[in-house]
């Protein structure tokens, strides 16, 4: 190979780095020639020496992908020194894509902890504003609001009343209340399905079933957060949010580091020589 | 082996080289297979390497012959890694003889080198 060749495959193969990037590797690879021509070599014998065009090409863009994930360390720098290394023929991409995913399933886990955090935080601070400024409204979840109010008065206080109404072909709509316990049982049905609706006396929702010829939607024991409530649960999350925060933070980042260390180590590889970086 | 021993000290051996003058790439090569034998193409990869860790630094020195020339100088930071380097060579080098023990032993064993 002639010089000229050589430094057109050279170009050739590092088109992809900035201009000045690759023109000063050409002309350093220029003056090497000139060096070793006038040292009475051929230019054959030194391409042969300098080994192949597209061999170096690649351990140079990889090394500059390297230096810019050592720069910033982003996600998007790293798979870019895995694919250069795996051009390499250094990593087996194969291997490196399950430590990706493990590195990804963790950061997921981590934004849980953190939305967990954050609805923690929400919630204590809905509480506290609720206690100072009577907004927002905690109880919005109680049925009472929307339904003690008419159903009730369809009796005398303190009678109980049972409404019903039904159809000849199998339509029926049936209201219980139960004065002693304050239960209301609403309950409408027809030949296809049923919808019920229990209350139960301390205001929450003790029932709630819809049923058709298909299938059934059964929710029960539906709470409402008291005040406190509210404030535990808040705090709960607060803590658990933060445990979880913290500890994934500290996972991940010795993880990131871990990965590191790997990339370095298969640097060396490459490079046969050791890295004793100041840390 | 010697070849995995030649490619994990040429960095060294390069510091080593700068540390005596500044140089460009050619003189370095040259000095170097004068005494060893090394594969060209591996030296100007290294040399990027060794100037990204801030090792060497490079500056162009007009020649009265043709364009510009590229040197080579090594950093303070150099010089303290070529120190740290050369340590650890020595106490390896020491090392590795400690286990093979005296010459005599090994040429009494027959051992090809």
């Amino acid at each position: 190979m002639s010089k000229e060749q050589f430094l057109h495959q050279l170009a050739a193969r590092l088109r992809h780095l900035p201009d000045a990037e690759r023109d000063e590797i050409l002309a350093d690879y220029r003056a090497y020639f000139d060096d070793a021509l006038s040292d009475g070599r051929s230019e054959t014998e030194v391409a042969a020496a300098l080994g192949d065009p597209e061999r170096l090409a690649r351990e140079l863009t990889a090394e500059r992908k390297f230096q810019q994930w050592e720069n910033h360390k982003t996600p998007g720098n790293l798979s870019q020194v895995l694919v250069a290394l795996a051009g390499l023929g250094v990593v087996n991409l194969l291997l490196a894509l399950p430590c990706l995913l493990v590195l990804t399933v963790l950061s997921s886990l981590w934004l849980g902890a953190l939305t967990m955090l954050l609805a923690g935080v929400l919630m204590t601070g809905s509480w506290a504003s609720n206690a100072l400024f009577g907004w927002p409204a905690l109880s919005y979840t109680r049925m009472e609001q929307t339904m003690a109010g008419p159903m009730m008065s369809g009796g005398q206080p303190g009678q109980s009343a049972h409404i019903s109404i039904s159809t000849d072909d199998g339509q029926r709509v049936l209201i219980n209340t139960d004065a002693s316990s304050g239960q209301v049982r609403v309950e409408a049905s027809n030949a296809h399905g049923q919808l019920l609706l229990e209350k139960a006396s301390d205001g929450r929702v003790a029932r709630l079933e819809a049923r058709d010829e298909q299938g059934r939607v059964h929710l029960e024991n539906l709470q409402t957060m008291s005040h406190h409530g509210v404030l535990v649960v808040g705090l709960v999350l607060m803590v658990l949010g933060a445990l979880g925060s913290f500890l994934g933070w500290k996972i991940l980042s010795a993880l990131w580091r871990a990965s590191g260390y790997w990339l370095r180590w298969q640097w060396q590889l490459v490079n046969g020589a050791p890295k004793d970086r100041p840390v | 082996m010697k070849t995995q021993l030649r490619k994990g000290t040429l960095e060294m051996c390069v510091l080593a080289v700068l540390a005596r003058q500044d140089s460009y790439v050619y003189e370095i090569v040259s000095r170097l297979a004068e005494s060893m034998q090394i594969s060209e193409g591996t030296i100007y990869p290294l040399m990027r390497r060794l100037q990204a860790d801030q090792w060497v630094l490079t500056y162009l020195t007009e020649s009265t012959t043709g364009p510009a020339r590229k040197y080579y100088s090594l950093t303070p930071s150099g010089r303290q890694m070529l120190a740290t380097m050369r340590q650890e060579w020595i106490s390896f080098v020491s090392e590795i003889n400690h286990v093979l023990g005296p010459l005599s032993d090994l040429s009494s064993t027959g051992e090809p080198k």
